[in-house]
């Protein structure tokens, strides 16, 4: 079973383009094995649309609120990711600007390897 | 200012990429490699950068086989003052290769440490920041602007639709992108200085790590083109193609 966190954009503390993408690939994956799918949200405040993630592929949708994530605040989001338990199998992120961003040092910080790009991904065991 | 940029040897970007029989590396004979372009422009913003403040060191830093240090030799003769070369072999897990840059620069005394936003390779586009994680240090990546003053740098990253400025005290650790600035080409004079200049030799063993690669594949091969026709006469024919196989109008 795959427990996997998908990391959703927000911008002006609206979501961004692509989430529904995201999730997609999150859910195919964690139906594969039967696992599960959170979607997190980082803004400074309420973001409009969350609603709909479920529909989208998140069994749950965690909503991080701080002043600090007006703006993109990447050492407040690995932060916040990184924290989470119990530990998640995988975590999704867009392979965007920010995505890439973000990435490595989510898995610097949770000892994981990181694969950038990714077209397929399949979770096995 | 101690400068440190991180510098990959990779294959030219014109290389025709022949994979090699074991089918999970390429076939490295004949083929002529060259510093990477993205680690260019962080060459040159740490020679900038020093001209600039008339004082500091510039350190190159490679992770590889011995035929990193002709690359590196580039780069002394681009201007930096020596280089250090992490000697072993590099993990195909970004991880393990980040974990062995940070050990060495972790006392190393950098205000900042520079990397390009990616290698042309394997387009891993994580050491740096993994690097930056590891060391507890800011990082910005893929920056295409960058100052430096009253021990702050400040910097401009290119994203989807815009420009995000940010900001933060050095030491720090950046990702350069193209736009930065354009790499100088060593001189003649460069280049013969660079055969006196320093070169470390610091043996390092990276981990396994949990990353493999199990195969590579070329891109597909494009179809060819196709002619239906020429002139006005061709029009019927085309739109047939374009509505019916195409399907784009």
């Amino acid at each position: 079973m795959t427990a996997i966190l998908a990391v959703l954009e927000t911008r002006n503390n609206m979501l961004r383009k692509g989430a529904a993408e995201l999730l997609a690939a999150a859910r195919r994956c964690a139906d594969a094995s039967g696992g599960t799918v959170d979607a997190i949200v980082c803004s400074s405040v309420p973001v409009a649309g969350i609603e709909a993630l479920g529909a989208a592929g998140a069994d749950r949708v965690l909503s991080a609120q701080h002043a600090d994530f007006a703006n993109y605040c990447p050492d407040g989001i690995v932060a916040t990711v990184t924290s989470l338990t119990p530990a998640y199998r995988a975590v999704f992120v867009a392979a965007t600007a920010t995505g890439k961003d973000l990435a490595p040092r989510i898995a610097a910080r949770l000892g994981s390897a990181c694969a950038m790009d990714v077209t397929a991904v399949e979770a096995s065991g | 200012m101690k400068i440190a940029v991180c510098l990959r040897r990779v294959p030219d970007t014109t290389t025709k990429i022949v994979i090699a029989a074991s089918g999970t590396a390429i076939d490295e004979s004949g083929v002529k490699f060259v510093p990477n372009p993205y680690d260019e422009y962080a060459l040159e913003a740490a020679l900038a950068i020093k001209e600039k403040t008339g004082a500091g060191e510039t350190v190159v830093v490679s992770l590889g086989a011995d035929n990193v240090q002709e690359t590196m030799r580039t780069a002394l003769a681009m201007g930096m003052d020596r280089g250090v070369h992490l000697q072993g072999t590099a993990s195909a897990d970004g991880l393990e290769n980040a974990r062995v840059i940070a050990a060495h620069l972790r006392d190393g005394g950098y205000d900042l440490v520079l990397f390009g936003k990616l290698a042309v390779d394997d387009y891993g586009q994580q050491t740096g920041a993994m690097v930056a994680e590891l060391l507890d240090l800011p990082c910005a990546t893929a920056i295409t602007k960058l100052e430096i003053a009253d021990g702050r740098a400040s910097v401009e990253r290119e994203v989807e639709g815009g420009v995000e400025p940010a900001s933060c005290a050095l030491p720090a650790v950046f990702t350069c992108d193209k736009g930065l600035n354009n790499p100088r080409l060593p001189s003649l004079k460069g280049i013969m200085a660079a055969k006196k200049k320093p070169l470390e030799i610091v043996p390092v063993t990276p981990g396994a790590g949990a990353t493999r690669i199990t195969a590579l594949a070329l891109p597909p091969e494009r179809a060819g083109g196709r002619i239906v026709g020429e002139g006005a006469a061709a029009v019927p024919a085309l739109m047939q193609v374009l509505t019916s196989e195409a399907k784009v109008i």
